[in-house]
C-alpha cells in the first residue's frame, strides 16, 4: 500500500467527516444533506485527477475567481436569516475547501485544508449537539490523528528533498520512500499513539478548570426538530405520531437534595404543556401566549423549618427542539439553568418554559416529592379562567354528563376538596380500571358524525393516552369540575449503570389535572389524574424501538457520558468526578500514614523500653538487637548498592582497558570492512567460522589480496582473547592488528575488480 | 629548531577512516580523561548542556497557537464541545512531547569516514542507522552532523551533513551516503552527531546528541607531474654526479637473468645468453637506492595585502610538493625529506613508503603560510647527509637567491655551498614556474593515488622506460640545432 496515496485518501475522508459534523443535524436544510456527499465525491474526483497529475489541476486564476465567487454564495445564503450566519460561514469554508481540492497541493495547502476542516468541526460542534455529532467527532478525532501522522511523514520527505515531484504526481507509479510501512508493528504503534493521544486529550478536557455551569452551545440558530404535541394547538390524536418514535427528548439525572442519585418508584410524570380550551372536533388549545401577562422566576428553595420536605432534584438535558416548553415533575420548588437565558414559570398553569426555542437546553429542577402538593407561585384560576377550564360544547356537555353522573352519583356532592377528588377519582377509575376501555395506537373512527372523544367514549372504547385524557377532562367538566389536559412524558428508559433516565418521544403521555380548590394559604390545589390503562400502555411503549432496545443499556450509557460528562461537564461534575475523590484519597492516605506512624512509634517505644541494662539480656532484648542489627545490615547493603550505582554513573560507560575495547573495535572494523563485500556473519556462525569464510573469500581474490587473507583470522583470534579470554592486548599486538587492518583496507580498496 | 620525528597521528583504538558506532542510549562521556577536575567539568557540562533536547518546531508553534486560541475560546465561553475539540487537538502535541523519547530508543549510529580525503575530491561519509528494536520500525529519523576546522586556521564555512532515514525496520539497519565537495586542506573534526526525529506528528522535534566526534585530514590536492619535471630532475641529478650515467643503472641495477615471460620488454632480452642457452633470457633489474630527495617549501606570504594570486601560488606549491612526495613514495628505499620555513622551520623525513607519504601529506595539509623565517634557517635544520648528497627541490612563493641563502647558512662551507647549488632546483610559484611541471589530473586525487600505488610494481619497468624515452627525446631535442 502506497503511503502517499493512503495519506491523500485519508485526508479526503477526514475532510468529508468534518463536513458531516458541520451539516450534522440539518433537518430542514437540503443543502446540508447534500454537502457531505458533494465533499466526498469531490475528494474521489480530486484523488483520481489532480493528485495523479498536476496538469489536471485548476489554473490559479480560475481558482481565485471561484474563491471570490464563494463570497457571493455566502452573502446569498446568509441574507435571508442572520441567525444562520455561522452555519453559512461553515458552508463557505466547504466551498473554499472544494476549490482547494482541485489545485496541486503543497504542505502549506494541506495545512490550510486541515485548518478548514478543523474550523468546520468547530462550527459543527457549536451548532450541533446531537448524539451523532458526538460519534462523528470521535471518528474525526481518530482520522485527524492518523492523517497528522501520515502528513508528517510526507512533510519530512519534502523537507529532506527526497520527494520526487514526478513521484508525487504519478501516484501509484511513484516510488514510495516508506515501502512496507503498513505492517503489523506499524498498526500496533499507530494504535498506541492513537490511544495515547485520545487519552491525553481526554484527560486535559477533564482537568481544565470549569465554571459552575456549562453551556452546551451558543444560540446557534439551528433549525431543530419539531416536537409534536407541544404546540399552541393540539389536534386529538396528534400525540400518537410521536408515540412510535424512539428518539431521545431529554436525559434526566434524578437525585435527592444532596445530589445522591436515586431511582424513583414508578414512572415520574414530566409535565409539559397544559391544554385548557377544548373545541369541537377534538382540538385542544393552550392558553394563548397573549394571556401570559405575568411570568415569574422561582426564588431559591430553602428546605428549612421543623419538617424537611422530601424533594426530587432533576438535572435535565433537553435535546434541541423547536418548542419553548420545558418538562419537570410537579410541583416545582426551584428552577435554574446554566444558560444565561433563565427558565420561567407560568403562574397561570404552573408550566415552565424557556425564553427561546431551538437548540438544546440544560436546566435543573427541584420538585416536591408529594405530587399533590400545591405548585409554588401558581395563582388560583380567576372566574374567566374557570370558564375556560369548564368550557366544552353544550351539546357535548349534556351527553358527557349523562355518562358521568351515573358513575359519581353515589358520591357526595358537597363541593369540598375531598368530595371533588373522590368524584374525579371515580371517573378516572372508570376509564382506567373498568376494563371497558383498551389501549391502542391505531386511529380508527367508528362514527365520523360524533365528536372524536365521544366516539372514543361511546363506540370505539380504544385509543391512546390522549383520548383517555381528553375523555376524562371532558367528563370532569361535564360534572362541573374544572379540569385541564396535560401533555408531557411519563417515565423513561432507566439505566442502572448510569443511574439516569433517557426520556424518548415514545414516552410522551397525556393526563389530566383537576382543580379541587385552594389550600389554607390560598394556593390552588390540583390533583393529577391518569386515566390510561398502565399495563397496556407499557406494553405498547416497550414494543417501540425494535432491535436497538437490545443494546439500549450500552447506547444509553454512551449517551449519558456524552450528554453529562462531555456536553454538560461543569465544575460540580468535575468536583464529583475528580477533585473530591482525589481529596478524599489524599486524606485517607494521610490518615493511614499517620496511623502507621503512630503504631510504629508506639511499637518502638514499647520495644526499646528497658528499665535497666540487665533487662536487655532477655528474649525481648534478643529480638530488639536482632531487628536493629538486621536493619543496620540492610541499610549498609543498600548504601553499598547505591554507592556502586553512583560510582557506575560517575564513571560513565565501561571504558576499560585499551585492550578490551580495542580488540572488540578491531573486530567491528573488520566486520564493517567485509560487509562492503557482502561478507556478513550469519547468526548461526561463530566469529571464527566467519573469519575462515572471509579468508577463503580473500584467497580467491587477486594476488595482492591473497597476501592478506590471513588477517581476518588474526583479528578474530585477538577478539577471542579479549572477549572470551579476558586478556589485555599489549601495545605491539594492537599496533600489529592496526597495521594488518590498514593493509587489508588498502588492498581491498586498490582491488581493480571492485 | 630540530627535526620532529614523524608519527602517525592515529588513535590506537579507532583509526581515522574507520567507523564509529554509538548507541543513542549511551551517555555522552569520554572515557579518556579520568581526572577529578575533568570529571566534574564533564558532569557539569553534561548537566548544563543536556544531550537530549526537545524542540517545538515552527509548525508545532503554529499548531500550539491555534490550539491555544480554541482553548481560550472554549474556556471563555465555557462551551464544552469547543473545549473538547481543543483538547483533542492538544492530544497530538502532548503525545509528541511525551512519546518522542521512545522513538529514539535502541538505535545505534555508525559514521564511516574515509581515512583521508584530498582537497577538491568528493567527501563521502556513510551514515548507518541500526534499529535494535524487535518489531517497531524507526520512522523518519534524521542525522545532523557538523564538520569544522580544528587545526587553528580560519574556520571558514562549516559543513553540515544531513541525512534522512525514512524507515528502518526492526532489527535492521540502513545506510545513507552523504557526499559533497571536500573543503580546503587542513584538519577537520566531526562534532558530536545529532540523531533526531519529529515523529509522530512533526510538531515536536526530539534530538539526541551522540558523542561521536572524530577527526579527518584533508590532504592537499594532487596533480600529475609532467615530463618536463622528470627531465629537470634528471638534469639536476646528473649535475650532482658531474657526468652522465648509464641509463639502465641510473635508477635500476642489473640483478640477474631469467626466462622470458610474455609481456616482457624485448629490450631486456639478453641476446648473448639467449643464444648460448637456446631460449630467450631477459635481464632482471633490482631497484637501487636512489639519491635522497629533499623538498623544501617556503610558504611565505606577506603580513598584509595578500593577493588571491599569491595565496593560490602557495597552495600550488603545497600541491606540487604533495605530488612529488607521492611520486617519490611510490617506490621504497629512497630517503625523502620534507621541510618548510617558518618561525621555527621544521622537517619531516623517512624512508619512502606509503606510511611516510601519509605523514607528509598530513604535514602538508596542516602547513600554514609563513610570514617570517628564511630558507637559510631551514637549510640549517637539514641533516648533514642531505646537505651533502640530496637533491634539493626548493619551492617558494617569493624569489629565492640560493647562493645568498647558502652563504647565510651557518652549516655550509664554501665548497659544500657550491655543491648544494648544483643539486638544487629552485622554483618560484608566484612566477608561474610550476605551471609546466605539474598539471591537473583528469581523475580525482584519491583515484590517482590508488592507481599510482596499485601499478607501482607493474609499471616499474615501463615507467623507467618512459623516463628513459623522455631522456632520449630530450637529448634528441637538445642535439637538434
Amino acid at each position: 500500500m502506497n503511503s502517499i496515496l493512503s495519506y491523500r485518501a485519508s485526508f479526503y475522508l477526514m475532510l468529508t467527516v468534518a463536513a458531516t459534523i458541520l451539516c450534522g443535524e440539518a433537518t430542514d436544510s437540503r443543502l446540508d444533506s447534500y454537502l457531505p456527499v458533494g465533499v466526498a465525491a469531490a475528494g474521489v474526483l480530486a484523488f483520481f485527477t489532480v493528485d495523479q497529475s498536476r496538469r489536471w489541476g485548476l489554473p490559479r486564476t480560475v481558482a481565485n475567481i471561484l474563491a471570490v465567487g464563494t463570497l457571493g454564495l455566502f452573502f446569498l445564503e446568509s441574507r435571508p436569516d442572520d441567525a444562520q450566519a455561522i452555519r453559512c460561514l461553515g458552508h463557505w469554508m466547504i466551498y473554499l475547501q472544494l476549490i482547494k481540492y482541485f489545485l496541486p497541493k503543497t504542505a502549506e495547502d494541506d495545512w490550510f485544508l486541515f485548518l478548514l476542516g478543523l474550523t468546520q468541526v468547530l462550527i459543527g460542534s457549536v451548532i450541533n449537539q446531537g448524539d451523532m455529532v458526538g460519534a462523528w467527532l470521535f471518528v474525526w478525532a481518530i482520522l485527524a490523528v492518523w492523517v497528522l501522522g501520515l502528513f508528517f511523514l510526507q512533510r519530512e520527505i519534502r523537507r529532506f528533498r527526497m520527494d520526487t515531484e514526478a513521484g508525487a504526481a504519478s501516484g501509484q507509479s511513484a516510488q514510495d520512500p516508506y515501502r512496507g510501512l503498513f505492517d503489523v508493528p506499524f498498526a500496533g504503534t499507530t494504535l498506541r499513539a492513537l490511544a495515547l493521544t485520545l487519552v491525553l486529550g481526554g484527560l486535559v478536557f477533564l482537568l481544565l478548570p470549569r465554571q459552575v455551569g456549562a453551556t452546551r452551545s451558543w444560540s446557534s440558530g439551528t433549525m431543530a426538530r419539531h416536537l409534536t404535541g407541544f404546540d399552541e394547538e393540539v389536534k386529538l390524536g396528534q400525540l400518537g405520531e410521536i408515540l412510535e418514535n424512539d428518539s431521545v427528548v431529554m436525559s434526566v439525572e434524578i437525585t435527592d437534595e444532596n445530589r445522591t442519585p436515586m431511582h424513583l418508584p414508578g414512572e415520574p410524570l414530566f409535565r409539559g404543556v397544559t391544554l385548557s380550551q377544548y373545541e369541537k372536533g377534538g382540538r385542544w388549545r393552550r392558553q394563548v401566549q397573549r394571556s401570559l401577562q405575568t411570568i415569574v422566576s422561582l426564588p431559591p428553595f430553602r428546605n428549612t423549618g421543623p419538617r424537611k420536605r422530601a424533594v426530587i432534584r432533576q438535572i435535565i438535558k433537553l435535546e434541541p427542539n423547536d418548542s419553548t416548553t420545558l418538562f419537570a415533575i410537579r410541583p416545582i420548588l426551584e428552577l435554574s439553568a446554566t444558560s444565561r437565558l433563565a427558565p420561567f414559570l407560568n403562574p397561570l398553569d404552573g408550566t415552565i418554559f424557556r425564553p427561546e426555542s431551538r437548540g438544546g437546553y440544560d436546566f435543573e429542577v427541584l420538585s416536591d416529592a408529594s405530587s399533590q402538593a400545591p405548585q409554588k407561585n401558581e395563582i388560583p384560576p380567576s372566574s374567566d379562567r374557570m370558564k375556560i377550564l369548564l368550557g366544552m360544547p353544550e351539546t357535548l356537555k349534556a351527553r358527557f354528563r349523562k355518562i358521568a353522573l351515573p358513575l359519581v352519583q353515589h358520591l357526595p356532592d358537597e363541593g369540598t376538596g375531598e368530595a371533588v377528588t373522590a368524584r374525579a377519582r371515580a371517573l378516572e377509575s372508570h376509564l382506567r380500571d373498568s376494563g371497558k376501555f383498551g389501549y391502542t395506537l391505531e386511529m380508527n373512527v367508528n362514527d365520523p358524525q360524533l365528536d372524536p372523544v365521544e366516539d372514543f367514549l361511546v363506540n370505539r372504547k380504544k385509543g391512546h393516552c390522549e383520548y383517555f385524557a381528553s375523555a376524562l377532562a371532558l367528563l370532569l367538566r361535564s360534572i362541573d369540575i374544572p379540569a385541564r389536559m396535560v401533555n408531557g412524558f411519563k417515565g423513561g428508559d432507566w439505566n442502572n449503570l448510569t443511574q439516569s433516565m433517557n426520556v424518548r418521544q415514545k414516552h410522551a403521555h397525556s393526563w389530566v389535572e383537576a382543580y379541587v380548590g385552594q389550600d389554607s394559604d390560598g394556593s390552588p390545589l390540583w390533583i393529577t389524574l391518569d386515566a390510561t390503562p398502565v399495563m397496556d400502555r407499557d406494553e405498547s411503549v416497550a414494543q417501540v424501538g425494535g432491535v436497538s432496545t437490545k443494546i439500549r443499556p450500552l447506547t444509553d450509557m454512551i449517551r449519558y457520558v456524552w450528554v453529562f460528562y462531555i456536553l454538560g461537564y461543569d465544575a460540580s461534575r468535575q468536583n464529583r468526578l475528580l477533585y473530591t475523590p482525589i481529596k478524599e484519597t489524599i486524606r485517607d492516605v494521610r490518615r493511614g500514614y499517620a496511623m502507621l506512624w503512630s503504631w510504629t512509634k508506639r511499637g518502638f517505644a514499647h520495644l526499646f523500653n528497658f528499665q535497666s541494662i540487665d533487662a536487655f539480656i532477655s528474649i525481648k532484648g534478643f529480638f530488639v538487637s536482632f531487628i536493629v542489627l538486621s536493619l543496620l545490615a540492610l541499610i549498609v547493603r543498600l548504601a553499598i548498592s547505591v554507592g556502586n550505582r553512583l560510582l557506575h554513573w560517575w564513571r560513565g560507560p565501561t571504558d576499560d582497558s585499551a585492550g578490551l575495547t580495542a580488540g572488540i573495535l578491531f573486530y567491528r572494523r573488520l566486520a564493517q570492512m567485509l560487509a562492503d563485500y557482502d561478507l556478513e556473519r550469519t547468526p548461526a556462525e561463530t566469529q571464527h567460522e566467519f573469519a575462515l569464510r572471509a579468508s577463503r573469500f580473500l584467497t580467491g581474490q587477486p594476488v595482492q589480496i591473497q597476501a592478506v587473507a590471513e588477517v581476518p583470522q588474526k583479528i578474530v583470534e585477538a577478539f577471542y582473547r579479549v572477549r572470551f579470554g579476558h586478556r589485555d592486548l599489549d601495545p605491539d599486538t594492537l599496533k600489529e592488528l592496526e597495521e594488518n587492518l590498514d593493509l587489508l583496507q588498502t588492498r581491498l580498496n586498490t582491488n581493480p575488480d571492485q | 629548531m630540530g627535526a620532529i620525528p614523524c608519527r602517525a597521528d592515529r588513535s590506537t583504538i579507532v583509526p581515522p577512516g574507520g567507523s564509529r558506532l554509538m548507541s543513542a542510549d549511551e551517555k555522552a562521556r569520554s572515557p579518556k580523561s579520568r581526572g577529578l577536575v575533568g570529571r566534574i567539568a564533564r558532569g557539569l557540562a553534561s548537566a548544563l548542556v543536556p544531550t537530549e533536547r526537545t524542540i517545538v518546531t515552527r509548525e508545532g508553534w503554529c499548531y500550539f497557537g491555534v490550539m491555544s486560541v480554541l482553548l481560550a475560546a472554549g474556556l471563555y465561553q465555557q462551551v464544552n464541545l469547543i473545549l473538547l475539540v481543543s483538547t483533542l487537538a492538544a492530544g497530538p502535541f502532548l503525545t509528541s512531547w511525551i512519546g518522542s523519547r521512545a522513538l529514539l530508543r535502541r538505535l545505534s549510529v555508525v559514521r564511516r569516514v574515509p581515512a583521508y580525503v584530498f582537497s577538491g575530491d568528493p567527501l563521502v561519509v556513510n551514515y548507518t542507522l541500526e534499529n535494535g528494536r524487535r518489531w517497531t520500525a524507526a520512522l523518519a529519523l534524521f542525522m545532523e552532523d557538523s564538520l569544522v576546522r580544528v587545526d587553528g586556521a580560519a574556520p571558514g564555512t562549516a559543513i553540515s551533513p544531513r541525512v534522512f532515514f525514512p524507515r528502518v525496520p526492526g532489527r535492521d539497519r540502513a545506510r545513507v551516503r552523504w557526499q559533497a565537495a571536500s573543503p580546503r586542506r587542513g584538519k577537520y573534526g566531526f562534532r558530536d552527531l545529532d540523531l533526531g526525529t519529529r515523529a509522530p506528528f512533526g510538531l515536536v522535534e526530539r534530538r539526541v546528541t551522540i558523542p561521536l566526534s572524530e577527526e579527518i585530514v584533508i590532504y592537499p590536492k594532487i596533480g600529475q607531474l609532467t615530463r618536463r619535471w622528470f627531465q629537470l630532475q634528471r638534469q639536476a641529478s646528473e649535475n650532482r654526479m658531474g657526468k652522465r650515467h648509464d641509463r639502465s643503472s641510473q635508477q635500476e641495477e642489473y640483478h640477474g637473468l631469467r626466462g622470458y615471460r610474455s609481456g616482457d620488454n624485448p629490450r631486456w632480452i639478453h641476446w648473448r645468453t639467449s643464444a648460448r642457452r637456446g631460449e630467450l633470457m631477459v635481464k632482471e633489474f633490482e631497484q637501487q637506492n636512489e639519491q635522497d630527495l629533499a623538498i623544501l617549501i617556503d610558504p611565505w606570504l606577506p603580513r598584509t595585502k595578500i593577493t588571491r594570486e599569491l595565496r593560490d601560488a602557495m597552495e600550488q606549491a603545497i600541491s606540487f610538493a604533495a605530488t612529488v612526495c607521492l611520486e617519490t613514495c611510490r617506490r621504497q628505499g629512497r630517503r625523502l625529506i620534507l621541510g618548510w620555513t617558518g618561525a621555527t622551520p621544521e622537517i619531516c623525513q623517512g624512508q619512502a613508503s606509503v606510511k611516510l607519504l601519509h605523514e607528509l601529506l598530513e604535514r602538508l595539509a596542516l602547513l600554514r603560510p609563513a610570514t617570517e623565517g628564511t630558507l637559510a634557517e631551514l637549510i640549517d635544520t637539514l641533516p648533514a647527509t642531505s646537505l651533502r648528497h640530496s637533491l634539493l627541490i626548493i619551492v617558494s612563493t617569493r624569489p629565492i637567491n640560493l647562493a645568498e641563502e647558502a652563504e647565510r647558512s651557518s652549516r655550509l662551507a664554501g665548497s659544500s655551498s657550491r655543491n648544494l647549488l648544483s643539486r638544487a632546483i629552485v622554483l618560484n610559484t608566484a612566477q608561474g614556474e610550476l605551471s609546466e611541471l605539474i598539471q591537473e589530473a583528469g581523475l580525482t586525487s584519491r583515484i590517482l593515488l590508488e592507481q599510482r600505488f596499485s601499478t607501482a610494481g607493474q609499471d616499474r619497468f615501463f615507467s623507467q622506460e618512459d623516463r628513459r624515452r623522455g631522456v632520449q627525446s630530450a637529448e634528441g631535442k637538445a642535439a637538434a640545432p
